[in-house]
């Protein structure tokens, strides 16, 4: 026990003319410039779907625009485009309409949506926040 | 033995005051730098540990809890990424087995240092330190710069505190020892 008071009382005294090794002068000036980078890192907006895929849809649809107003001009609502496109209609308000809700499912349904909404809002801010 | 009581405003730095950030640094670059230079044997290396250390810093500031002290949070963060770097780089240091020393030559070794100038005592503390392992030197630096604060010390290590204190002994011993070897043997003819 003595030899380790002393081994301590040696190691204390000695370590008092210990110093601190400093880095190079410009070692702030090096990190704060890594840290601007993480910044702009974070700042950087990625889009979900990328510019090609969205301009390829939106290009999708006003070519079936297109083509439909072009049909209606030509042939009238009697075109089979126009035929099967109202068979669609009729088949989907058939379908729906064989499903009766009671009024607490109702409810339920619209208050999850309104719940989703709530929690898109909440994490649209939190992402936000974590980009600035 | 400087130290440090600068408590930065976390706040100002989150919100992405590099003023205050760059206070930070500079109020710790000389610990980080020195424990990074002490346990990975090389300027270049501990240069971009102690930077990078500091980018980490930055990055998950929000994320401190403040259940240790600020300084305490950086020097883990410190020793960690050194600890990484060594894994990276394989320097597996050889840790040298030492044989107690007795009485008599700790207190030969004490007339010696005493006797020593202030700034040779200091190169010579440097190259003795140098020659320690990596978590050695580390324990010692943090130790003797972070006011002897065991619990702090203990939260920077990821250790018990008795676990400290045994490694604290075996550090202090092999210091010793590299000392009793490294100084001149006219020095201690001389002195002792």
């Amino acid at each position: 026990m003595d030899n380790q008071e002393e081994l301590e009382k040696l190691i204390d005294k000695l370590m008092v003319s210990d110093t601190l090794e400093t880095p190079s002068l410009n070692f702030t000036k090096k990190v704060l410039e890594k840290t601007i980078s993480v910044k702009s890192e974070r700042l950087v907006y990625k889009p979900l779907l990328p510019k090609w895929l969205l301009l390829l849809a939106v290009a999708v649809v006003v070519g079936f625009l297109v083509y439909g107003i072009n049909l209606y001009i030509t042939s009238g609502i009697s075109n089979p485009y126009f035929k099967d496109l109202n068979k669609v209609g009729i088949w989907s308000s058939n379908f729906f309409s064989q499903f009766s809700l009671s009024k607490t499912m109702t409810y339920a349904i619209v208050i999850s949506g309104l719940m989703v909404c709530l929690h898109t809002l909440v994490l649209k801010k939190y992402f936000e926040n974590r980009l600035a | 033995m400087e130290q440090n009581q600068y408590q930065p405003n976390v706040q100002l730095i989150i919100n992405g005051n590099s003023q205050e950030f760059s206070k930070l640094v500079d109020s710790h670059k000389n610990l980080v730098f020195t424990v990074a230079l002490r346990m990975l044997k090389n300027t270049e290396e501990a240069e971009e540990v102690a930077q990078d250390t500091f980018v980490k810093v930055f990055k998950s500031i929000k994320s401190f809890k403040g259940d240790s002290k600020f300084s305490t949070w950086i020097y883990r963060i410190a020793y960690n990424s050194c600890l990484d770097r060594l894994k990276k780089i394989k320097k597996a240091q050889q840790i040298k087995s030492f044989d107690e020393m007795s009485g008599v030559e700790i207190s030969d070794l004490s007339t010696v240092l005493d006797a020593i100038e202030r700034e040779e005592k200091s190169k010579v503390l440097k190259q003795c330190i140098g020659l320690l392992s990596p978590s050695d030197s580390a324990l010692l630096t943090l130790f003797y710069f972070e006011e002897k604060n065991l619990n702090e010390l203990s939260k920077i290590l990821n250790l018990t505190e008795n676990n400290v204190k045994v490694k604290l002994f075996r550090a202090r011993a092999r210091l010793a020892k590299i000392l009793k070897e490294r100084l001149n043997p006219e020095t201690i003819k001389n002195y002792g």
